[in-house]
């Protein structure tokens, strides 16, 4: 096993971990009850993401094997979770942001519709294909065509829900009132941007490259990981402070 | 907006002034790296020019005159109008005179307008003073700023004094008076009265104190609900992010 594969794995694992873990312990209500806060979903997310990485820890992803009927079902599990909370962040984002081209996209039957092609298309992909042995992320596969869609249909679908995202996260990033706002809504549009820019180039780019690129195409896809849940925190940083109350002023008096 | 390094190092040499960064960030009270700095990228804030001046008793205004982008600052009378010096006053200390007027006995005058300037909107209000017809898109074409920048500029009191002057080029009234309201000069060195805004606001009519408190009370209106539409978005959406 690769160490460019354990490392940003164990990295990603950390920080979503302990941010899922501060998000459910430091806000009030706490525990179960922050899921019916209007943020709610996000530590969901947070739980989801987590997961899905968790799975993807070799020690795990082998244990996870020898239960389960199907060969490297675990990846399959890993990728439910983390489409299920790509799905989650689009809806909240775009209810976030109020944007209509991403409500239309994200929410309701179309959201429904995407999804559900995903996740019928990754396990027709994951049954084709010809995986003997565990492999998290099916990288030892990545010759297959069918492990090529597999791995593709994630990053589309990714692509599919931030791609309507950026526009209203870049609009934010520039008009936010509050600079720890701008700097989080920056975040979460480059992570967007990075997600969609690495599926549109993943026949391109990454599939010439060869399987040996594909750690490296990887990293694309923690890095955007990353920036979204790092604007995320900025939001939850600035709620916790009360930043906008505490920042902007509307008081009349100039003492 | 600044004066070249160039211009600023014989300005310098043509008045015998050190050229060290080190002694004229003493001179002037800035760090002598920032003066360095300021001299090397060839972009001097007027603030500097004037700072030296100060410091050599030589008139900011000549000073700056000695400058092509304010070669002709000395051109016209340096006092401002009355409109002008109104616009420095602030509304509460107009409607303060507004009460007096209404009821001297239960609003007595103070001898001193209590609000000094620049005060929040004052460069706005100064602006609008001067405003002869569109003096903030000829402003903008002639200094090459974006206008919806220099709405933002206005809003947030930051009108650089390269366009205090150009507005007061293209309206026609002194080009010294906008140095004093964007804060590089003093009034003294800007020729401006002692008590001048106190005379203004004594002498001005009941109907045009009356639509000066009208007009501010619209922006202020306008300010209050800009700043309480930011505040709900922002809370809004960091309580559904956060």
């Amino acid at each position: 096993m690769t160490s460019l594969y354990v490392i940003p794995v164990s990295l990603m694992l950390i920080l979503l971990g302990s941010l899922t873990f501060k998000r459910l312990t430091s806000a009030k209500p706490e525990g179960a009850a922050i899921l019916y806060r209007r943020s709610g979903r996000l530590a969901l997310l947070g739980i989801l993401l987590t997961t899905s990485y968790v799975l993807l820890m070799p020690p795990v992803y082998i244990w996870m094997e020898e239960m389960l009927p199907l060969s490297n079902g675990t990846d399959l599990i890993s990728k439910y979770c983390a489409l299920l909370a790509v799905a989650f962040l689009g809806e909240h984002l775009s209810r976030a942001y109020n944007s209509t081209v991403a409500l239309r996209w994200n929410v309701g039957t179309r959201g429904a519709i995407a999804i559900g092609l995903a996740t019928v298309g990754l396990f027709a992909t994951l049954v084709t294909a010809d995986t003997p042995q565990p492999s998290p992320q099916l990288a030892n596969y990545a010759d297959q065509l069918p492990v090529d869609i597999n791995t593709w249909i994630m990053l589309a679908y990714v692509a599919y829900v931030g791609a309507p995202l950026i526009r209203p996260t870049f609009r934010d990033a520039r008009r936010n009132p509050l600079r720890i706002g701008r700097l989080g809504s920056a975040l979460i549009c480059t992570g967007l941007a990075l997600s969609t820019l690495r599926a549109l180039a993943y026949f391109p780019l990454e599939l010439p490259a060869g399987p040996e690129a594909f750690y490296m195409f990887m990293l694309v896809s923690y890095i955007s990981t990353a920036c979204v849940v790092l604007g995320l925190w900025a939001f939850a940083f600035a709620r916790r402070r009360q930043l906008p109350r505490n920042t902007l002023d509307i008081d009349l008096s100039i003492e | 907006m600044a004066v070249s390094g160039s211009d600023f190092k014989q300005w310098l040499e043509g008045r015998g002034i050190t050229t060290s960064a080190s002694e004229l960030g003493r001179l002037t009270g800035l760090h002598r790296v920032t003066v360095g700095n300021q001299m090397r990228r060839g972009n001097v804030p007027e603030s500097t020019v004037v700072g030296v001046a100060r410091a050599y008793e030589i008139d900011p205004v000549t000073a700056l005159a000695g400058f092509k982008e304010y070669e002709d600052l000395d051109s016209r009378p340096r006092s401002p109008t009355a409109a002008e010096v109104l616009s420095q006053v602030h509304h509460a200390d107009l409607m303060a005179e507004l009460q007096h007027r209404t009821h001297a006995t239960l609003f007595p005058r103070d001898d001193h307008v209590r609000i000094d300037f620049p005060h929040d909107g004052s460069h706005r209000a100064w602006i609008d003073a001067i405003d002869t017809g569109d003096v903030r898109h000829d402003v903008a074409e002639k200094t090459g700023t974006a206008i919806t920048y220099l709405f933002t500029q206005l809003s947030d009191n930051k009108l650089t004094p390269l366009q205090a002057v150009t507005a007061a080029r293209v309206s026609g009234t002194s080009l010294v008076a906008g140095l004093v309201v964007v804060g590089l000069l003093t009034t003294e060195e800007g020729d401006w009265p002692e008590d001048v805004r106190e005379s203004a606001l004594r002498v001005i009519k009941h109907e045009e104190l009356i639509e000066l408190i009208q007009q501010r009370l619209n922006l202020l209106q306008r300010r209050v609900r800009q700043r309480k539409e930011a505040l709900e978005y922002a809370e809004r959406l960091t309580e559904i992010l956060g």
